[in-house]
């Protein structure tokens, strides 16, 4: 059986472990048609690439909706120009880790990068309700506030790329950093308004940390950061009202 | 008596032999043709087609059932006619279409004529599976495919195409779930489309209806829902256009454009009538003209058109792609009676395959009429329309002034794909004109529901303009400069 | 017996648990399409650690990956309400413990349980078609067996392991990928009532007990493209025992109701009463002891077979016994009538018996031990099979000559089934190596002619025929008894 050159070189990735090599969603039998539920799908997809030494999931234009999902070292997500991965609104279906909720997660992972022009879909109008429902049937003791889902967290990574993917529709904060370091954010539309409280950046004990031409429209603070974390260079980078971020 | 007896049976026998020639029903049943939905009646139906056609044709009836098929050629003198709760089931398998040919659809004819798909049955592809199954195939390399965005780029069947037939009529059918275009009438002469539906969000390029370098085609009465766009002139031929088609009482739901010339355009477009249409839940234009290959199109008529949330309300544009030398042309186009309203959020939401997200950022897209440079788009009439925008535009979002210098950087982008959105920010909220010659509004009412930094109408390149009674509205914008010209002449 | 009882008298007084949840509640959607998982599974969990309680499927359909069932939480499925199968391979767990996919797991969880008129629709054979596609890809591994995924990367319906205290009541199993449901090393299971529908792919068995205490499996109605109701011991140092199968219904296109055929420890006290099977391209009845394990103190009473294959086969082997003595005692088989058809009796199912050990004519029921492990006290009483006849010599032939009957080979390492030994020497019933089988009033019919007597014994230490009826057409004064190296066989007209 002949199969697709990527697959053979997936195979024969454990010797040359330097290649950054690309994969198709499709391959891992994704499918964008905004129904079908991704997340174990794309989880082995990540995991996979990870552990064969890294390379890039691609991912062309459509809708991929996918429950939370773990970033592994050496992935790259593109999310190609139209590609959005959109958020499944179960209650249970974000990442759950120390007590807070995510829909992408890394932890303790480095070289990660999230590029493209496409967009991460929170979907926060769906998402609430099934929080407030949850909290309302006295399954989840946590208020409501503390449930919303954070659209994409890293803690203890380094080496964080964000090249140009719009984050959009967060139900809580939208990009979160705890103890992360080497962090590059650049050429991103932010916009959640779901949130009141919800902030653009959140920054913990998180160092050399740089963002570039980021447009960061959100209900609540476009950044903010303990006093531990350090910004290495903010350029062009505006709130709505054209105010540069500090 | 033996002479008249002999006269007797002969006038029998002759009776006999014109009644075998004439047009006569068929039940689906009697050709062994199974409505089981998991028999495989490919080669059934086929054989059916053939013999009535060969027996002085008929209509082959198809009752309540689930008719599984592949392939089907139809064949001159006969109509599938698919009664009330019928089904024509496309298999999911992709082997059992004509892959890897030109030729790839469920029912397919070629250069026949006098045929007809009619009923209250439907047509359904099984378009996503069939896709799927063609994904996997060609992921264990047994297909050859090359891939765009990641789906496979050939060797989707449609659910319905016709190349060179004459006198085709296609009534009440409703045409579900193909895996790629919906139904294609190429070069073809004579076409009645009266009062179908057609429902396709199947999977990618799901077009509803494509009307290719066609003579003569009526399409009426009819509704169309599709993820790509949704009734859709196109011409492939430069030698052939798209001569006397009318669209008539239709409504248009898509995710793409809700009524659309081209975007393949090498031959052209010539007395095109489009009257009392509705468009709505558009991700892109509700009317839009594209001829970046080199195609001409004249004496278009669009009268009573209404839409509604549709991202974009009309986008003409000439390019200069796979023109080869030729001129593209647009050059009589009249356009009235028109209410059109856009809204602030995406307005094919809810689509599995939504318009996507794209040449962000840029505040909400203007109306647009864009030549090329020395190309002018010409005699265009804009009489009693009125365009509803939500307004809002944020310039810390997006920005395009009006200085002669931000005007003149926008790029000409004569070789992309046409698309309204391709300029990203536009400097003007409800009209942008560039490369015009001729233009005519009268009795235009624009609206923004919001405050713009914009002005409403900007013409650049633009000569012998009229304006008639056009009203702004904006709030608090009372004695805002609403119209900049540019490089600009109105005509006394 | 009084085991049996007391068991049942506990199963029915098992107390009603807690408190009823909607699964809707905790946002798992019915809608055929929405992926409940992890929504379920956070409900099972919350059920679980809330005191325990009916999870309540109302009339939908629930799609979802692999769910694991905590202590004290009832899934009840009302009726119209099914659990479907994501159709991902991806969805599934491969859990590390088991080394089986399974859509429903319980590991080591005591009072649990699936009731209701709903179904569990693993969608099996989807299920294998896709995953068999991600074999294809190479993002699976799996070496393939038959052109097909191998059973254990397959998902199962339902794999309870180690589990206490089980009620699996009303409900419907239907197409699962591989095996339907298995206990293993369970104890305390009461299946009551239950409808399997499991003939779409591969070895798709209706039950399988595996290891077990205390079991009763009753009122059930098993439909399976692989063997219906089966036993199994995969432990050499575990035992299937203490189990009733009473008014049960089972059809096949493999067995009807099987001890095996990995057969490690073994299994003691049966109790099988009132038993149907149909349809079924192997045996109604078939205990086979192949890997070291015992069969001990088995009474069957009560069975209606009807279009089987083969009635009965009673089998020691020493296939994987690893100097393990295998042991066969103390069965008593009565009040059966059994027929057997000429034609393939499983036609028409998806995955038909596959045609195989030709040429031969139709098998006897057979008690087949090995020259140094007899089958012993087997009794036989009140028994009617009625067989096609009509074996051909012309296209196979056994005679009963010394030498005919020895040349049967012994196929101890073989796999156990009837058809393995090809052409046998009878029709009606086939001895060897066996000890003290008494059969008491059995009529056996032959609706043509056969070339072969009705009963063969070769090697049988004792035993009697008391009560015989044989009624062969056209058999005229034929012998139907044939002894071979037989002694202190009484025969009894």
């Amino acid at each position: 059986m002949k199969k697709l050159l990527y697959i053979i070189i997936l195979l024969a990735l454990p010797f040359g472990k330097v290649f950054a090599v690309d994969y198709n969603a499709s391959a891992f039998g994704c499918v964008s048609d905004g129904q079908t539920n991704n997340t174990r799908s794309i989880q082995a997809a990540i995991d996979m690439i990870s552990a064969k030494g890294g390379g890039t999931l691609n991912f062309y234009v459509g809708r991929y909706l996918t429950g939370g999902l773990e970033l592994k070292s050496n992935v790259t997500i593109n999310l190609h120009e139209g590609a959005i991965l959109v958020a499944s609104p179960g209650f249970y279906d974000f990442i759950q880790k120390a007590g807070k909720r995510y829909f992408i997660y890394a932890e303790k992972q480095e070289n990660i990068k999230i590029i493209g022009k496409g967009v991460i879909l929170g979907q926060a109008a769906l998402v609430a309700p099934n929080i407030q429902n949850q909290v309302n049937k006295g399954f989840v003791k946590e208020s409501v506030d503390s449930l919303l889902p954070t659209l994409v967290g890293f803690s203890h990574c380094q080496q964080i790329t964000l090249d140009g993917i719009m984050l959009r529709d967060a139900s809580g904060d939208v990009l979160d950093l705890d103890h992360c370091s080497q962090v590059t954010l650049k050429n991103q539309l932010i916009k959640a308004h779901a949130s009141p409280k919800g902030a653009g950046l959140r920054l913990a004990a998180s160092t050399e940390v740089s963002l570039d031409s980021m447009y960061v429209d959100v209900a609540g603070k476009a950044l903010v950061k303990d006093a531990s974390s350090k910004i290495s260079r903010i350029n062009k980078s505006v709130t709505p009202n054209g105010k540069p971020i500090k | 008596m033996s002479a008249v007896k002999r006269i007797v049976s002969f006038v029998a026998l002759l009776a006999c032999s014109i009644g075998m020639l004439q047009a006569k029903d068929y039940n689906a049943s009697f050709f062994g043709i199974k409505s089981n939905g998991t028999t495989l009646n490919t080669t059934s139906i086929q054989r059916a087609i053939d013999y009535i056609s060969a027996n002085g044709g008929g209509k082959l009836k198809f009752y309540v059932g689930r008719y599984l098929t592949g392939t089907i050629h139809m064949k001159s003198n006969v109509t599938l006619h698919l009664e009330e709760g019928a089904v024509l089931l496309g298999s999911t398998n992709i082997n059992d279409y004509n892959v890897g040919t030109p030729n790839n659809a469920l029912i397919y004819a070629k250069g026949v004529e006098n045929i007809g798909i009619t009923g209250k049955g439907v047509i359904d592809g099984q378009g996503r599976e069939v896709a799927y199954n063609l994904m996997d195939l060609i992921h264990k390399g047994i297909i050859e495919d090359p891939l765009d965005y990641d789906r496979p780029r050939n060797n989707r069947p449609k659910a319905i195409y016709m190349r060179e037939c004459n006198n085709v009529t296609i009534k009440r059918i409703t045409v579900k779930n193909s895996a790629d275009w919906v139904s294609v009438y190429d070069q073809c002469k004579d076409v009645l489309v009266d009062s179908i539906t057609i429902d396709s969000k199947a999977f990618w390029n799901n077009d509803g209806i494509d009307i290719v370098d066609c003579q003569n085609f009526k399409l009426l009465n009819s509704y169309v829902d599709a993820a790509d766009d949704a009734i859709c002139l196109k011409s492939h031929d430069a030698s052939k256009l798209n001569e006397n088609v009318e669209i008539r009482n239709c409504t248009a739901r898509s995710s793409a454009n809700g009524i659309k010339f081209g975007t393949v355009s090498a031959g052209g477009y010539k007395n095109i009538r489009i009257i009392n249409n509705k468009v709505y839940d558009t991700f892109r234009s509700a009317f839009t003209i594209a001829t970046p290959d080199g195609g001409i199109v004249e004496n278009v008529l669009v009268d009573s058109l209404y839409a509604y949330n549709t991202g974009n309300a009309i986008y003409l544009r000439i390019g200069a792609r796979w023109n080869k030398g030729r001129k593209g042309a647009i050059k009589g186009v009249t356009m009235q009676n028109i209410y059109i309203e856009v809204p602030a959020e995406k307005p094919d939401a809810g689509y599995a395959y939504e318009g996507p997200v794209e040449d962000n950022p840029r505040n909400i897209s203007p109306a647009s009429i864009i030549g090329l440079k020395g190309q002018p788009i010409e005699d265009i009439i804009l009489r009693n329309v009125e365009i509803v925008y939500p307004g809002g535009s944020n310039p810390n979002y997006a920005f395009r002034g009006v200085s002669a210098k931000e005007l003149d950087a926008i790029p000409e982008m004569a070789e992309a794909y046409p698309e309204f959105s391709q300029f990203k920010e536009l400097p003007a909220w409800a009209f942008y004109l560039r490369h015009v010659d001729g233009i005519q509004f009268e009795n235009v009412k624009l609206i923004a529901k919001e405050k713009e930094y914009r002005p409403a109408i900007v013409m650049d390149d633009v000569k012998n303009a009229s304006l008639k009674q056009v009203d702004y509205q904006e709030p608090g914008k009372k004695g805002k400069k609403q119209l900049v010209l540019h490089n600009s002449t109105l005509k006394k | 017996m009084k085991r049996l009882l007391t068991l049942i008298m506990c199963l029915c007084c098992l107390q009603v648990l807690a408190k009823d949840y909607d699964v809707k509640d905790f946002g798992v959607e019915g809608n055929g399409t929405t992926l409940n998982t992890r929504s379920i599974q956070a409900a099972i969990d919350y059920v679980s650690t809330h005191g325990g309680g009916r999870l309540v499927f109302t009339p939908g359909n629930y799609v979802t990956g692999t769910i694991y069932m905590k202590s004290n939480v009832i899934l009840h499925l009302e009726r119209g309400a099914s659990i479907l199968g994501s159709l991902n391979p991806w969805d599934y767990d491969k859990d590390p413990y088991i080394n089986w996919k399974s859509l429903i797991y319980a590991i080591k969880q005591e009072n649990i349980g699936i009731t209701g008129q709903g179904i569990i629709n693993g969608r099996g054979f989807d299920n294998a078609m896709n995953t068999l596609n991600l074999v294809h890809r190479g993002l699976i591994e799996d070496e393939l067996k038959y052109d097909r995924v191998r059973e254990w990367n397959r998902p199962e319906n339902i794999y309870f392991r180690e589990c206490k205290n089980i009620k699996m009541i009303g409900i419907t199993l239907k197409d699962p990928g591989s095996w339907n449901q298995t206990y293993d090393q369970c104890q305390n299971i009461l299946v009551d009532s239950m409808t399997v529908d499991s003939k779409s792919y591969w070895n798709n068995d209706g039950i399988d007990i595996v290891d077990c205490k205390d079991v009763v499996i009753r009122n059930s109605h098993f439909d399976a493209a692989d063997d219906a109701i089966c036993f199994k011991s995969h432990d050499a140092n575990a035992i299937c025992e203490n189990v009733l199968v009473e008014n049960c219904t089972a059809r096949s296109s493999a067995s009807g109701l099987k001890f095996g055929t990995v057969s490690r420890g073994g299994f003691r006290n049966f109790v099988i009463r009132n038993l149907t099977v149909y349809d079924t391209y192997r045996s109604a009845i078939t205990f086979a002891a192949v890997d070291g394990g015992l069969v001990e103190n088995i009474l069957v009473d009560g069975v209606r077979s009807i279009n089987t294959g083969n009635v009965i086969f009673l089998r020691i082997g020493d296939r994987w016994s690893k100097g393990k003595r295998p042991v066969m005692r103390n069965i008593t088989i009565k009040n059966v009538y059994a027929e057997v058809p000429m034609d393939k009796p499983d036609k028409g199912y998806n995955y038909e018996g596959p045609i195989e050990d030709l040429p031969r004519n139709i098998s006897p029921a057979s008690i087949i031990g090995l020259p140094n492990h007899l089958i012993e006290n087997v009794t036989l009483e009140n028994i009617e099979m009625v067989y096609p006849g009509a074996g051909n010599p012309y296209y196979a032939k056994r005679g009963l000559t010394p030498e005919e009957l020895d040349g049967i080979p012994e196929m101890e390492a073989a796999y156990p089934e009837f058809s393995q030994f090809k052409e046998l020497p009878a029709w009606g019933f086939y001895i060897r190596h066996a000890k003290n089988i008494n059969f008491k009033n059995v009529t056996f019919r032959a609706m043509a002619p056969d070339y072969r007597p009705s009963i063969v014994a070769d090697d049988l230490q004792g035993g009697s025929f008391t009560g015989m009826t044989f009624d062969e057409v056209k058999a005229g004064n034929k012998e139907q008894i044939f002894l071979h190296n037989s002694k202190n066989v009484e025969i009894q007209k």
